[in-house]
């Protein structure tokens, strides 16, 4: 038997999706070469495809579609930030450039410097992106839903990820207001009426920020959340500026 | 605000490519139903085949970039990662069986019918492709018919299959390749669709 004619007796296996990893590799190497296996497999493949389509439909639950948005949204927030923080670079890369062209020794020094910073910056942002998007990708990750409260603008949004093993966790808002500089908001983990501090964070000019949460304690030790907005971090709450709160059971 | 509804998917597609969270959210309502049933119908367990869905989804928001309309629909791509997603969970839950949990439950059918957010047309198109093909199911031997939907909706090997049904492997290739061309005929045949 030809090395052909065992790969055309498994296109149809192929179009199945019933093929082991190397007998599917295999496929794909010869389907790489070779015009006439590629239009067998089209033709089988139409046939296949159309199996999936006959299927009845069946609505999944609402929390599907609310855990997947909170993913992309979580996704939409993370990566803004490092956008417009290469943006910042660029900018600040391009001042550079025109305001110190005369001293070319010092500067060539200084741009190695600062090429250094940057570059050590982005990684350090890349990493903590690649951190966040790993925990809020991972379906185990246990997702809540932050209610707004009185002070949240309408259409605000915050949700708490949490490792399933409650050894980490990220929270991720939208819609909220960029604050001044001598304000911030504050995320408090709460248990029997007591809250702890769990970090500061700010929003970006979308309304878009994250937090990955700091907390000395398990956040599985803890049954309800909140942000508020305070002039600096605080130890304890300004209750009259509470943001979002509610139960993360 | 922007009206979708009379957006082909791959025009919905094309600005979810542009991270554009309503028309992916407005992809995902008019679609979410098919990968629910394809997942279903492969895990038989509500749960897991829920997670398949949202993780199809997910790779849809992250790799719009990469859909091709010249190599297919939508609708084909989409499912084809939730069958690949389901069948590779499938097999590794029958390496651990103690946590496969069968439930052959088929919850809150919708059956054939377009709500209020899909375009109706390709709704339409879609719902006789999928009355046309279980049709053609229907007419197909049996033997034949076991041996595709043992692969495509189990994904067992050509080699499980044969250990499965007690049949040489050579048998259970040619039922596969002659249940896949009549399949071809009875859709390509107009009588199917009519009845």
């Amino acid at each position: 038997m030809s090395r052909e004619t065992h790969v055309d007796e498994l296109i149809v296996w192929y179009a199945l999706g019933a093929l082991a990893t190397d007998e599917r590799a295999q496929v794909e190497q010869h389907l790489a070469t070779c015009t006439q296996c590629r239009a067998t497999l089209a033709e089988a493949q139409g046939v296949a495809n159309m199996l999936s389509q006959s299927i009845k439909p069946i609505t999944p639950s609402r929390r599907v579609k609310r855990n997947l948005m909170a993913r992309v949204d979580a996704d939409l927030a993370a990566v803004r930030p490092r956008t417009s923080m290469a943006v910042r670079a660029r900018e600040w890369w391009a001042s550079w450039g025109r305001g110190w062209a005369p001293a070319v020794a010092f500067a060539s020094l200084i741009l190695v410097l600062a090429f250094g910073w940057w570059n050590f910056t982005l990684q350090d942002e890349l990493s903590r992106t690649r951190k966040v998007l790993s925990e809020v990708t991972n379906p185990s990750t246990l997702v809540a839903t932050l209610p707004p409260a009185v002070n949240a603008p309408h259409d605000a949004q915050a949700k708490l990820f949490v490792a399933a093993d409650y050894t980490s966790a990220l929270l991720a808002v939208g819609g909220l207001k960029p604050l001044g500089p001598d304000q911030t908001y504050e995320f408090w983990l709460i248990r029997g009426g007591q809250s702890v501090p769990a970090g500061c964070f700010n929003v970006d000019q979308h309304g878009n920020g994250r937090l990955q949460v700091q907390s000395v304690e398990s956040v599985g030790n803890f049954d309800q959340a909140g942000i508020t907005i305070e002039r600096g971090c605080a130890l304890s709450p300004t209750l009259s500026a509470l943001v979002f709160v509610g139960s993360i059971k | 605000m922007t009206s979708f509804q009379s957006l082909a998917d791959a025009d919905l597609v094309t600005r979810v490519a542009q991270r554009d969270r309503a028309a992916f959210e407005y992809l995902y309502d008019r679609h979410a139903s098919h990968a629910m049933g394809l997942a279903l119908k492969i895990l038989h367990n509500e749960p897991i085949a829920e997670e398949i869905v949202q993780e199809a989804f997910w790779r849809v928001w992250k790799r719009a970039t990469t859909f091709d309309a010249a190599r297919g629909n939508f609708t084909t791509w989409l499912l084809g990662i939730v069958h690949n997603l389901a069948i590779d969970k499938l097999r590794r839950l029958r390496a651990a069986p103690a946590t496969l949990e069968i439930d052959d439950i088929e919850r809150n059918p919708t059956g054939d019918i377009a709500d209020d957010a899909q375009n109706v047309v390709e709704q339409a198109w879609a719902s006789m492709q999928s009355a046309d093909m279980r049709r053609a199911m229907a007419k197909l031997p049996e033997a034949q018919r076991v041996v595709i939907e043992l692969a495509f909706f189990e994904g067992l090997s050509r080699q499980e299959i044969a250990q499965r049904l007690d049949e040489p492997l050579g048998t259970i290739h040619t039922r596969a390749r002659l249940g896949l061309m009549k399949l071809k005929d009875l859709l390509s045949d107009p009588r199917v669709s009519e009845q």
